[in-house]
Formats: C-alpha cells, structure tokens, sequence
C-alpha cells in the first residue's frame, strides 16, 4: 500500500454508526486504505456490508444527527472526518465528487441537464454563465452525450437512464476532482449500456487521472476494472489485494464462497454452491469472525476461535499487497473449482 | 431441448401473440397518439416440466409476456393454448378454473407478501380459495410446503418484516408452490438476491422443478442464471423475439447480432481474471422507441451487419437448425463470426 503522503485518498480506522432505538447499527468497522492517483479500488461486498455507508463518509455526506463517524479521510491532503460544512462545500465537486446509482435521483428534474453541469462548474470557478455553458457542453460531449449542443437543452426525464448516468458522469468530473466516489454506478443500467459507461469511466480516468472508488456487489463489473479490491462482510474488510491476483486466488472463506456461488457465463454446472445462511444483522454483530456462523472452515480452525475471536486483518506471507482477516492457516486450500485460471 | 421420436404436446402454446398498451403522451411527442407494442407477435412452446427462459433488456417486453401468459393482462391479438385450452380470449370467470394451474413469482418479495399477513396466512389463503386441502388440513399441508422450500415450519408466525430477502423469496415460491400449479411464471425471481443468497434460491428451484414436474417460464436480464436454471432461452428485442435456441446453442453460437452484443457486454470473473476479454461489440445510438419502431428489423438501427434490405423487410423467425431460430436476413451466414469479431459473442474461454 501506499503512504498517505502521495494518496489521493487515504483512509484510517473509518467507523460509521447508526444510533437506533434497537441499540447502534455498527455499518462501517475500522475500515482503512488508500488510493493513488489514477487508480482504481473496487470496494465488493452483499447488500448491507456496509458499502454505501462508507463512501457516503468519505464526502462527508453523513447526516451528524443520524450518523456517527469517527477515524480519518484525507482527500487529497484535507480532513474530511469532522470538518465543517464550509470546509466540506469547498472539498466536495473540486476534490472528491460522487455519482449515485440511481442517476434519476441525483438530477434536478426541472432543469435543463446542461445548465445543471455548468452550475456544478460555477460552484467552483469564477466564470460566466455563457462560458460555464460551453464547458459543459464540452464535458456532455466528452462524456459521450450524442449531439451534445442541443441535448445540454433536454431535462433529464427526456434522456435514457444510461445518458443520465453519463451526465451525472460529467457533473462529477467537471471540476477535475482527485477522488471520484462511484456507488454502484451501473447497477441501475442494462449490460450493454453498463458496459458502456464502464468504458467511459476507464477513459475519462485514464485522462485525467482522477482516484476512483468503486463500489459495487457485482465481481463481474470490478474484475476488469479495478486495480485493488477491498472486500467487506459486515462492514468490516475483510480481505484486500490486486484485484486479478485476489480473485483468482482468494485467500478468504467469504470471498471464496462469494466467487463459488456467482454463476458462470462462460460454463455450465449442474449446481450452484451458495454460501449457507444469510449475512448478519449490524444491530447485533456475531462474536468473533463476522463470517464464522457461514463459515464452512470454522470448525477445523483449533481452539474453536473463529466463535470468541476477532481474526486481524494481516498480510499474507510471501505476497505483495494481498491482505487478509482469518483465523485458518494460511496453507489450508479454500477447495476445488476456483475462479479464474 | 428433447429429441424423443415424439415430443410430448406442449404444455404452453403462444402464436402471435400481441400487446399494445395506449401510449402516455410525453414532452416529445404531446401530439401524437400511438401505441407501445410492448409484446409484438411472438411465438414459442414450452413442454411439460420444460423450462424456457426469457431474457433481454429493459423494456423489451419480457414483464407483459409473464403477465400475458399468466393472464394477468388481456392480449390484444394471438393466442395462448394451456393445457390444450385456448385462454388467450377468457373472461375473469373462464379462467379461474386454471388459475390454479399457472402461478407467478415476482422480483420484489416485498411488494408481493403482504406486510400485515403471517407467512402462515400468506400460504393458507390460497389453499382454501381453492379448496386443495379439507379445511382440517391447512395447517400441515403450510408446514409442508414451507419445509419443501427449506424453512422452518415455526415461521409460520412471522411477518414478511422479520425475514431476510432470502426466507421472503422462499415464502412466495412456496406460495406459488402451494397450489400445485403445472406452470410457474417467474419475473427476475432472483434479481434482488445477494449471489450467494440468490444461489440458494436457484437450487431450491432446480431441486422442485425435478421432484415436482413444474414448468417454468423465467423472466430475467441475468443471462448467467438462466444459462444455469433453462433448458431454453429465447431473446427478446423491442417486443419480438430475435433469437430462440436450446440452452448450448444459444450460449457457444449465439447467431442473432443482438445476442451477439449481449452476451458480450456481460460482466465476467473469468473474463475478467483470465485477461481473455473479449472484444465487446458496442451498439451505437440508443434503443427506438416502441412506440414507432424502425421499419423492417427492429434491430437494424443499432446494427453493425444492417444491409439495405433491413430496412425493408422485416426477418420471419427462421429455422437454422431444429432447435435453433432467428430473426435476422444473414443468420444462414452466420456460421462463422466476421474475423474482425472473432471470438466475440460469448464463446466459452
Ligand atoms: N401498463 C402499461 N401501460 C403502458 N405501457 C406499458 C405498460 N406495461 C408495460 N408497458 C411498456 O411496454 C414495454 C415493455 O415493458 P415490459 O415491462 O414488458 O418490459 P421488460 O422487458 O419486462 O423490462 P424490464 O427488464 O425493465 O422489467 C415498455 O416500453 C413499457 O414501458
Ligand atoms: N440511516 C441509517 N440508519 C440506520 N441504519 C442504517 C442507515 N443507513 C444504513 N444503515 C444500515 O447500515 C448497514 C450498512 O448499510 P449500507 O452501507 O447501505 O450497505 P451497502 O451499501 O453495502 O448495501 C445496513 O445494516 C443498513 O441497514
Ligand atoms: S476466521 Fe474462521 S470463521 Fe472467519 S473466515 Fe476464517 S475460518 Fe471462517
Ligand atoms: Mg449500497
Ligand atoms: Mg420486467
């Protein structure tokens, strides 16, 4: 991993709660990593891992009346963790900006598209409205948007759902941001107009060299995608490392159970092998590893731990960046059939 | 697909089958009043215990055939034989013997059990509206069913709230189950299911469509589950079916350009990981409107291999081989993708 130093992003000890009458939902559990510029993180994880929560606290979104964060997010230098709205107005658009999965709900339905770019822009630099229009015109252009000039004029109900996620795109990168947060960008979008605005975010950060977050439950969509994973159960990391490498080989009982159970395009078995069980409730987390009431491995690891202890997030002996948070031995093989060659 | 001497008589029988729905007047077209041909004359066959599966994108008109099929939606043209009967045309009254008989599983759990209803409540209901079981009977036959689809009978308390989207898709398989229906339309069963959860949900399907003999109609953009779960798959385009082939043809030799596209544009760990991706064929411009769709194919504005004649004449579902069909003016030359394309259209690696 890299320092925090030459980080576009970098993150220590994230916790995000949710106090409750039922008690705290704990969603995000001393969460840390960093990324550089021009890279990609995919951050993997079911519904409930905690995923949305966490990106929500690296633009400071949090409501601090309904939410608890607390540990360190350094954008491009800034804290964000703690800091005041000005401080987080002036941080958000310019430096880490998001976009949402539901494009719909991320556009003002009254207001020309274009116009909506061009204010993203304004909020940031003294420029004109007419020059503001043109550079927005030139980012919907950029982004993909047929005829450019005369769509900056539509409002979004007019525009398909992929060419409104193509112009939440393009309000995300106007301002040039080191760090760009993408919750489930295309989970929302048909495949092949998924796989368009996949293309599209690879290019613009190829060119720009923007920091992108990727979260998704999707392996498929990241695979290709993203430099490093980072996978979460229970808002918890629990296994991180070259994306390739770590779903070729996961070293973890819940990726490999995650990778076993996703149905393969390319091959067909006679059945699926799903995960036993379902993910847990963050109201009342199981004792020990999160995992370890699905864990097809906990009962051989010695001393009955994965029950009582909570397994450090470490290193891999003998490889680089790869990192895991598990009990059994590291020489124990995870099972036949693994993904990938 | 089955290659007896002599396939058995279908168990449903669509021809031609025709669905327009008034269409809603938008900001770009405020004058103009058409129609959205969301199914526009399909055909297809589903055998006894079969299971065929329906994919393609949003809008494509996969929902309205479900629901047509189900009879939840009047056709307004073609027909639909069940079981030897003609239903497309049946009233309300007509077709509640055979409700019974074809069942429906929905996306959404959530929206489908009622929230103030016990999961006990939710399985009787239908049990006695049709007097399957002598009213002494409910309550074990529910306790049956709930153990069939892998639950705890004791859930029989519980409301929709305190399951987890899992136990809440078990509830309305087992619902649909219930009645012994002889076919069960399933729309994106599974899209709302974590995978490893949506995995266990696939199997329990797999395992009560052997044990119970069940046909299954599945609805799903999820071409990976249903290269899983179908025996065949058709494709559906702009309200026609393009493509329709028994599962292995479909998967190794996808011959319809569009399937071609489709297949490859999907998400991939294997692809991914192995760093064999494919080359992606990107279709440009957006999907036409179903209201006005382009003359002759639907698909000829997006499509790479469009010749005049597309324009023109619209391409009748053609046999290529007896289990294989499609709809497009070059299919017979199909046999080999271009070179520029090789190895495009999701060939196994
Ligand atoms: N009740 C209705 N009134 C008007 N138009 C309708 C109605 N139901 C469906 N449509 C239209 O018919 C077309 C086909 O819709 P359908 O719901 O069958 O698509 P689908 O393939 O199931 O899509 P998805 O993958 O989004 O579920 C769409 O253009 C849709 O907007
Ligand atoms: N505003 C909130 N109040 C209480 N609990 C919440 C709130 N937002 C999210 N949660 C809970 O936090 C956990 C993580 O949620 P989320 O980050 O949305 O997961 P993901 O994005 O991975 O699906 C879940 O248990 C969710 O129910
Ligand atoms: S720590 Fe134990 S329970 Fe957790 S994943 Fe490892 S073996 Fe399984
Ligand atoms: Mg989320
Ligand atoms: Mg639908």
């Amino acid at each position: 991993m890299t320092s925090a130093a030459d980080a576009a992003l970098a993150v220590r000890d994230l916790t995000v709660r949710f106090p409750t009458d039922a008690g705290d939902v704990r969603a995000v559990t001393g969460l840390s990593f960093t990324v550089r510029p021009g890279q990609t993180l995919g951050v993997v994880g079911e519904s409930g891992s905690g995923k949305t929560a966490a990106a929500t606290a690296l633009l400071g979104l949090h409501d601090p009346r309904r939410a608890r964060v607390t540990g360190s997010v350094l954008v491009a230098g800034t804290e964000v963790v703690g800091a005041r709205e000005p401080v987080l107005r002036r941080l958000r658009g310019r430096s880490v900006a998001m976009v949402f999965q539901d494009p719909t709900s991320a556009l003002h339905p009254f207001y020309p598209v274009g116009r909506q770019v061009a204010e993203a822009y304004r909020a940031h630099h003294a420029v004109s409205r007419a020059d503001a229009a043109e550079r927005a015109v030139a980012m919907l252009d950029r982004v993909g948007i047929p005829a450019a000039r005369s769509r900056a004029g539509d409002h979004p109900h007019q525009l398909s759902g992929g060419m409104r996620q193509r112009v939440v795109i393009a309000m995300a990168l106007v301002n040039g941001p080191a760090v760009v947060v993408a919750d489930e960008p295309t989970t929302a979008l048909d495949v092949t107009v998924q796989a368009d605005v996949l293309d599209l975010l690879r290019e613009v950060q190829q060119e720009t060299g923007t920091a992108l977050v990727h979260v998704t439950h999707d392996l498929g969509v990241v695979a290709e995608t993203a430099d490093r994973l980072l996978v979460m159960y229970a808002g918890r990391a629990v296994e991180a490392g070259p994306a390739r490498d770590l779903l070729a080989r996961p070293r973890m009982p819940y990726t490999w159970g995650l990778l076993q159970s996703t149905p393969d395009l390319g091959a067909r078995e006679e059945r699926l092998r799903p995960v036993p069980g379902s993910p847990p409730s963050l109201l009342t987390p199981p004792d020990g590893c999160p995992f370890h009431p699905r864990c097809a491995f906990a009962e051989t690891v010695p001393g009955g731990r994965c029950g009582t202890d909570l397994p450090d997030l470490v290193p891999v002996s003998g490889e680089t960046g790869r990192l895991r948070r598990c009990h059994l031995p590291e020489d124990v093989p995870l099972g036949e059939g693994q993904v990938g060659p | 697909m089955t290659h007896d001497p002599a396939p058995p008589d279908p168990l449903l029988a669509v021809r031609d089958l025709r669905k327009l729905f008034p269409a809603r007047p938008t900001a770009r077209r405020s004058r103009f009043q058409g129609a959205v041909r969301a199914v526009d004359g399909i055909s297809f066959d589903l055998r006894p215990g079969g299971t065929l599966g329906i994919v393609g994108e949003s809008g494509s008109g996969k929902t309205t055939t479900g629901r047509l099929v189900a009879r939840l939606e009047q056709p307004t043209s073609g027909s639909i034989r069940f079981a030897g009967t003609e239903i497309g045309a049946l009233s309300r009254k007509e077709m509640r013997p055979l409700r019974r008989q074809i069942q429906m599983v929905f996306q959404d759990p959530y929206g489908s059990l009622n929230p103030r209803q016990t999961v006990g409540t939710a399985l009787a209901t239908p049990l006695r509206a049709h007097a399957l079981v002598p009213a002494g009977g409910v309550g074990r036959r529910v306790r049956e069913v709930l153990e069939l689809v892998g639950l705890d009978p004791r859930h029989v308390d519980r409301y929709p709230a305190d399951l987890s989207g899992g136990q809440r898709q078990r509830v309305a398989v087992a619902r649909a189950l219930a009645v012994e229906p002889r076919l069960v339309v399933a729309d994106e069963p599974v899209s709302a299911l974590d995978v490893s959860v949506q995995a266990q949900v696939v199997n329990l399907l797999q395992d009560l469509r052997r044990e119970l003999g069940v046909a299954f109609l599945l609805i799903s953009h999820d071409l990976a589950v249903v290269r899983h779960f179908c025996d065949d798959v058709a494709v559906m385009y702009l309200g026609r079916i393009v493509e329709t082939a028994d599962r292995d043809s479909l998967y190794t030799r996808p011959l319809h350009p569009y399937t071609q596209a489709l297949m490859s544009a999907v998400p991939d760990v294997r692809r991914g990981t192995s760093g064999e991706r494919l080359h992606r064929i990107r279709l440009p411009g957006e999907p036409p409107s179903p209201v006005s769709p382009p003359s002759g194919c639907r698909f000829r504005t997006r499509c790479w291999r469009a010749q005049e004649v597309c324009a023109q004449v619209d391409p009748p579902l053609l046999e290529i081989t007896p289990t294989h069909r499609v709809a497009c003016h070059f299919a017979g030359e199909f046999g080999a993708v271009p070179a520029d394309r090789e190895g495009a259209p999701g060939q196994p690696g």
